[in-house]
């Protein structure tokens, strides 16, 4: 009871932000409660409204209705026979004749050692000036940073480090760690990249 | 929920009484043509995909709509679109201001958007309780006379669960329903539907796949909103917060549809 006066009460106080930002946790945690996902997922800054929930819409459906442009359960479909039906952007409205056989496509260029990595024989410009990273803010920069250790086992430097990095242990060991977090992954990542 | 036919008559009515007191009735014909023309894009898409108008076809639409009824050229049109008009609005308080017209104008398609997607979901759940007996009928609030349709959470994961709501017997005649109503709202019955069978007792809906695209991605998403805007899961927590999270629920569906 107390919590609910609490919570009517603090409406006014919190004004609108306030107000909005509860319910809007409140939509998160009916959704998420649903097992529905976010609907604001996947939008960029500009509101698209529902044309994205559409699209899926194309393609969900896409498996579920017949493929074809006969009647069934009083529903015809027009275009039910064009393969591309559920492709957005696609221009064709009737059913696309078969596409003609290909020729045998000649044999690949041997892949490059490295994923991602330039094909043998392309000469990559070399970037103008060394790359470098962007400086992290100040606060954030002891994140990142590997603790060194002192012979006496404990962690050099009187700044705080950081937990994810510190306390780490064996039990969090199959803990599923942002890519980020790890300086080999990064390193492997800008490798991998080619440079 | 307003129907195309009186929303139209809505506009004139509005178009009329602001000739009256001599602001400019145009906006009033923009959204009156614009509705139409955006009703006739649904209608006659060429494909799947343009179904749902795009933003170019939206403005595209809107600046031809403007052209027609201010009778200047497109260009002329596109500049008078972005000057403010007096226009009635409710907020601060109810009266007129200056609004950008464009803006004004453009709600159309949202008032469209929104009471397609009413259509769709009030038409499903009536449905689905007719055929299945699921939803129960309450009051909003103890005063009320209002009498509310509404399905369990349960209920609606169930009709999610494996597209239960298009592919099971009752889900599809439901969806049916929906996509006849909805083509209704959209004045293409006379082209889409037809009777057939002996004493014509068939119907038979013949559209794109993206009209029931368009139509089942309503009820997909919007009958566990309609559900939950309720706030059945949330009642035991904070039960006379109902009607405040409740309309706010909803003024996030009406911006979001």
């Amino acid at each position: 009871m107390l919590c609910f006066i609490g919570t009517v009460f603090s409406f006014p106080l919190l004004g609108w932000n306030g107000f909005r930002a509860r319910s809007s946790q409140v939509r998160a945690y009916l959704r998420n409660r649903a097992g529905l996902p976010s609907l604001v997922a996947g939008t960029g800054a500009m509101n698209i409204g529902n044309k994205a929930l559409f699209e899926r819409e194309l393609f969900l459906l896409h498996d579920i209705l017949p493929k074809d442009a006969d009647v069934h359960d009083g529903l015809q479909l027009i275009d039910g026979a064009d393969p591309s039906r559920h492709v957005i952007d696609a221009s064709p409205t009737v059913p696309a004749p078969p596409p003609p056989v290909a020729p045998a496509p000649a044999p690949a260029a041997p892949l490059p050692a490295i994923v991602g990595s330039a094909p043998v024989g392309v000469v990559l410009p070399l970037p103008s000036q060394p790359m470098r990273l962007e400086e992290l803010p100040s606060h954030l920069s002891g994140r990142t940073a590997l603790p060194t250790r002192a012979s006496n086992g404990h962690v050099s430097g009187g700044a705080r480090q950081d937990e994810r990095v510190d306390d780490w242990d064996v039990e969090e060991d199959d803990e599923i760690r942002p890519v980020n977090d790890e300086r080999s992954a990064q390193l492997r990542a800008y490798r991998a990249a080619g440079f | 929920m307003v129907s195309l036919s009186s929303r139209r008559a809505l506009l004139t009515y509005g178009a009329a009484f602001y000739c009256t007191v001599a602001f400019p009735c145009e906006c009033f014909c923009v959204q009156e043509l614009f509705l139409e023309a955006l009703a006739k894009e649904i209608r006659t898409a060429s494909a799947s995909s343009r179904v749902y108008p795009s933003a170019e076809t939206i403005n595209t639409l809107l600046i031809g709509a403007a052209a027609k009824v201010m009778q200047v050229s497109e260009d002329v049109a596109v500049e008078k679109l972005q000057d403010k008009m007096m226009l009635p609005v409710r907020k601060p308080a109810k009266g007129m201001a200056l609004v950008v017209s464009y803006q004004y104008i453009k709600r159309v398609f949202w008032h469209l958007n929104g009471s397609l997607s009413s259509i769709a979901v009030s038409t499903f759940v009536k449905r689905t309780h007719a055929l299945k007996n699921i939803g129960s009928w309450s009051t909003p609030s103890a005063s009320s006379t209002r009498r509310v349709l509404e399905q369990s959470p349960e209920e609606c994961m169930q009709l999610l669960n494996a597209d239960s709501f298009v592919k099971d017997a009752h889900g599809r005649l439901a969806m049916l329903d929906v996509l006849a109503n909805v083509l209704d709202e959209l004045e293409a019955t006379g082209s889409m539907v037809s009777w057939m069978g002996p004493n014509n007792a068939i119907r038979v809906i013949r559209c794109l796949f993206g009209h029931v695209a368009n139509v089942s991605f309503r009820v997909r998403y919007w009958t566990p909103l309609f559900c939950y805007s309720g706030l059945a899961a949330l009642l035991d927590l904070v039960r006379s917060c109902h009607t405040v999270f409740g309309v706010y629920i909803w003024v996030q569906f009406r911006t979001h549809c």
